[in-house]
C-alpha cells in the first residue's frame, strides 16, 4: 500500500494527465453520437450570444447585399403570386369542392445563419433561433430556393444547431429525378460546393446536370426536395456502382436565410407506417 | 511561480487569444485549407517551472473554451493538455548550455530568433497533430487532411512568431 501511495506521488503529474485526456476522450466519444452534444455546441447561450453579436456586426457591411437579394426574392415571390392567382381564377370556374383540399402540411420558419463552418470536417451551422421560435431537434432547413441545407441537431431556447451536408457524418438518401435510382449523398470534405452520391448502379442513364432530390426514404426528409446537380460522372471499377459527383445546391460559403421546416403530419405517418410494421 | 505581474498579464492574454481565435482566426478559410489555431500562443508563454499539472488545468480550460465555440469538444481541449505535458520535454530538448530562469517568460526575446523558432515549430508540431488526428482520424493519412494541417501549422507558426514583433509580454531577458 505505501509502495502505491509513493507511486502516486511520484506520477502524480502523468496520472493526472491520463485523467484529463480521458475526460477529453469521452467528449469526442459523445460528440460523434451527435445528439448528445447539445451543451458543449455552439447552441449553448454564451457562445451563441458571441456570435450573435459577431454577425450584428458583420450585418452591417452586408445589408446592400442583402437587400438587393431580397428585393429579387419579392419580385420572384410576386411572379409566383400572379400565376396562382390566374389559376384561381380558372379552378373557380371549374367545380370544385372543399373537402378535396388536403390539410397543410409543412410549416416553413425563417431563421439566420449566425455561424457557420465550411472548412473542417465536422462542419455545424448555428441559428438564431430555437425551441421557443418553434425549432426542434429532427427539423429539416432548406434555404431560400429550396435546396437542402441539413438537419437540426440541438436546439436551446433561442438558438439550434444544425448539422449540414457538408460534414461527413451527413448522409442524405438522394435519387435522381428523372429516373428514381437511389443512392446515398455523402461529403468527402474536399470542397465545400461538392459531394458524391454513391450506390446507383452502373445500368441507370446518368448524364452531367441530371438534377439530384431527396428520395423520401429517411425518416426527416420529404421526398423530392432540391439537393443539387450532377457535375461529374465516373465509373467505380470495383463494384458496379457509379461514383457520381454532385454540385450541391446550396452554397455553404455565404448561406444566411435558412427556413426550418417542420412536418405537421409526420407523427400521423409514423403512427401508420409502425402500424404496418407491427402486422 | 509566477509573479503577480504576469498572472494578470497571462489572464489578459487568455481573453484576447480566445477572442482573435474565435471572432477572427476561425473565419480564415484560405483556399479552403488554412485555419490557424494561434490560441495556444498562452501555453508557449507560461512562464519557466510553472508545475505541469497547473499548465495541463489552463491548457484544459482553453481548449474547452475554444471547443465549445468550434462545435469540437474535447478535440482542442486533448490537444492542448498533451501540449503542456510535454511542453517540459521540449523545453529540456532544446535546453541552451544553462538552466531557464525560473518565473521568466519564454517569448522571442529570452534567448534568440532560431531558439524560439524551435520552440514554438515544436509546440505547434505536436498540438496540430494530435488536433488533426482527434478530429479527423479516419483520413489522417489522406491528402488533403495533411496538407490542412500542413498549411494550418504553418500559418501557425507564422502568426505566433509576428505576434512576438508586437507584444513584448513579460519583455526583458533572461541571460
Amino acid at each position: 500500500m505505501r509502495n502505491f501511495f509513493y507511486f502516486i506521488a511520484r506520477h502524480y503529474t502523468t496520472i493526472f494527465f491520463i485523467f484529463l485526456e480521458a475526460i477529453c476522450f469521452a467528449l469526442v466519444i459523445s460528440f460523434n453520437d451527435y445528439q448528445q452534444a447539445k451543451y458543449v455546441s455552439s447552441a449553448n447561450i454564451v457562445v451563441s450570444s458571441v456570435y450573435e453579436a459577431e454577425q450584428g456586426v458583420a450585418d452591417y457591411f452586408l445589408l446592400a447585399d442583402r437587400n438587393k437579394i431580397l428585393a429579387r426574392e419579392n419580385n420572384a415571390l410576386q411572379n409566383q403570386l400572379d400565376m396562382l392567382h390566374q389559376q384561381l381564377r380558372l379552378m373557380r370556374n371549374a367545380t370544385f369542392n372543399a373537402k378535396d383540399t388536403l390539410p397543410q402540411r409543412y410549416v416553413y420558419r425563417e431563421a439566420k445563419v449566425i455561424k457557420s463552418t465550411t472548412n473542417k470536417e465536422h462542419n455545424y451551422l448555428t441559428i438564431d433561433r430555437g425551441t421557443q421560435g418553434g425549432v426542434k431537434e429532427n427539423m429539416i432547413a432548406i434555404d431560400q430556393h429550396g435546396g437542402v441545407v441539413g438537419l437540426v441537431t440541438a436546439a436551446t431556447n433561442n438558438f439550434a444547431t444544425i448539422l449540414p451536408i457538408i460534414n461527413t457524418s451527413f448522409r442524405l438518401s438522394s435519387k435522381l429525378k428523372k429516373t428514381n435510382f437511389r443512392g446515398q449523398l455523402v461529403w468527402d470534405a474536399i470542397f465545400d460546393d461538392e459531394a458524391e452520391l454513391i450506390d446507383i448502379p452502373e445500368h441507370a442513364t446518368v448524364n452531367q446536370g441530371d438534377s439530384v432530390v431527396t428520395s423520401g426514404s429517411s425518416d426527416f426528409f420529404p421526398e423530392g426536395l432540391y439537393v443539387g446537380t450532377i457535375s461529374k460522372v465516373n465509373m467505380d471499377r470495383n463494384g458496379g456502382f457509379y461514383d457520381l459527383t454532385v454540385k450541391l445546391a446550396v452554397d455553404f460559403a455565404s448561406v444566411y436565410d435558412v427556413y426550418i421546416v417542420e412536418d405537421l403530419l409526420a407523427k400521423e405517418q409514423q403512427e401508420l407506417e409502425s402500424g404496418n410494421n407491427q402486422e | 511561480m509566477a509573479n503577480s505581474q504576469n498572472v494578470i498579464r497571462l489572464g489578459v492574454l487568455f481573453v484576447i487569444l480566445l477572442a482573435l481565435q474565435v471572432l477572427v482566426f476561425n473565419n480564415l478559410n484560405f483556399l479552403g485549407y488554412v485555419n490557424p489555431y494561434p490560441y495556444i500562443l498562452l501555453l508557449l508563454t507560461m512562464p519557466f517551472g510553472v508545475s505541469t499539472a497547473f499548465l495541463m488545468v489552463v491548457g484544459f480550460v482553453l481548449g474547452f473554451s475554444v471547443d465549445m465555440f468550434c462545435n469540437t469538444p474535447g478535440m482542442h481541449a486533448g490537444a492542448c493538455v498533451l501540449l503542456s505535458y510535454v511542453r517540459p520535454y521540449i523545453l529540456k530538448f532544446i535546453s541552451l548550455h544553462d538552466d531557464y530562469k525560473i518565473g521568466t517568460l519564454p517569448t522571442l526575446y529570452t534567448y534568440d530568433a532560431s531558439w524560439y523558432l524551435k520552440y514554438v515549430l515544436m509546440g505547434v508540431g505536436v498540438h496540430h497533430i494530435v488536433l488533426f488526428a482527434f478530429e479527423q482520424i479516419d483520413t489522417i493519412l489522406w491528402w488533403p487532411t495533411l496538407l490542412r494541417m500542413l498549411l494550418s501549422a504553418a500559418a501557425t507558426v507564422i502568426l505566433i512568431y509576428v505576434s512576438q514583433f508586437f507584444v513584448r509580454i513579460g519583455g526583458g531577458s533572461a541571460k
